[in-house]
């Protein structure tokens, strides 16, 4: 009977199988990669707003703090979005005829809210509550980043689960002492690990069981 | 078995087709077959779900252009207050959730130890209905 392979197909079996092996892995990994892109994540994005409003002046120059302007951080969900009028308790009395301010002025006037951008997105299907992470000592910049810094708001963190668990898991490596949540100069290295340890027990975090139990965020 | 067979639609299923129906014969029309249907339902249906990949889209966040005192974005407010139902004054405790979705509820006159006394209709009329949305108590 005529042999229907030539004789190199031996070799080219083998070396397309492991090839092929190979290449799936490869792709896979660059899939993986891919999908904690700043592409897809929005991480280091910076958006534009409908006014420029610039955090590294407010809180890194004036030394405003957080609560100032988002005022329910301490006691709801939603850290809270500063209405018109908080901005207008400086400003019309500094820069009053700045043209800058004018969309700020305008919403004032018209009583029409300023639309801002979301850039710290997470998905429906997610519920974060900010008061229960300031009651137990994560700062706001070890989720946010050094806010004080940035001109235009970006996403210090892709705020993916993987991120999210990280911390979940090992809270310990990452609270600081409740006087130093809204400290932008605070840095990691500035509590020792006995000491957090010490505070986990101290504001009562809850096991690693409990923290990494589907319904805490599924809800 | 018989389905590979109309599949290949062979001469002898042809003549076994003929001699089994033989008043269909004229109509068999195989070209959308029940296989064919399936498979490109199928596909369909699982192609649909690739409008799910999308990268998410921008939300806008639009607070108040006037500070609301005391509201508290998610959370509800209570308020203890009276109002007068038939002449009589009833306590009725109003629930604001930011600010919308308002629920009012009659509060019970057995918990108020100092007054004793019901709206003389007994709670029937409609204003009282109306107030607390309930259709009978």
């Amino acid at each position: 009977m005529a042999q229907i392979f030539r004789k190199s197909a031996n070799n080219i079996a083998k070396i397309s199988l492991i090839t092929v092996v190979l290449l799936a892995g490869l792709g896979f990994y660059a899939w993986t990669q891919f999908a904690r892109s700043s592409y897809l994540t929005g991480q280091y994005l910076e958006i534009q707003q409908p006014v420029q409003f610039s955090h590294k002046h407010h809180v890194g120059d004036d030394g405003i703090d957080c609560r100032y302007c988002h005022q329910t951080v301490e006691t709801t969900a939603s850290a809270g979005m500063p209405s018109t009028q908080t901005c207008m308790n400086c400003h019309s009395q500094l820069w009053a005829d700045a043209p800058y301010l004018e969309p700020i002025r305008a919403s004032f006037r018209d009583n029409k809210p300023i639309q801002w951008t979301r850039v710290h997105d997470l998905p429906e299907y997610v519920y974060f509550n900010h008061s229960i992470h300031i009651a137990k000592g994560v700062g706001c910049s070890t989720c946010h980043g050094p806010v004080d810094k940035m001109p235009t708001v970006y996403e210090e963190n892709t705020l993916q689960m993987e991120w999210c668990i990280q911390c979940h898991r090992e809270p310990e490596k990452f609270i600081r002492p409740k006087s130093e949540v809204f400290n932008m100069e605070y840095r990691p290295d500035d509590t020792d690990q006995a000491t957090r340890d010490q505070l986990k027990v101290d504001y009562k975090i809850r096991s690693r069981e409990m923290l990494t139990s589907c319904s805490t965020c599924h809800r | 078995m018989a389905q590979l067979e109309e599949y290949a639609d062979t001469p002898e299923f042809k003549e076994f087709v003929s001699r089994e129906y033989p008043h269909e014969i004229e109509e068999w029309d195989n070209s959308l077959s029940r296989r064919n249907f399936v498979k490109v339902m199928g596909a369909s249906l699982a192609l649909a779900g690739l409008t799910g990949c999308v990268i998410q889209p921008s939300e806008k966040i639009v607070p108040y252009v006037n500070s609301q005192m005391g509201l508290l974005p998610g959370k509800s407010n209570y308020f203890a207050t009276a109002m007068s139902l038939g002449g009589v004054a009833v306590g009725l405790l109003a629930k604001s959730y930011d600010g919308a979705r308002s629920r009012l509820r009659v509060i019970p006159i057995i918990r108020v130890a100092a007054e004793r006394r019901m709206c003389s209709r007994r709670r029937q009329c409609l204003e009282c209905s109306t107030l607390t949305g309930r259709k009978r108590w």
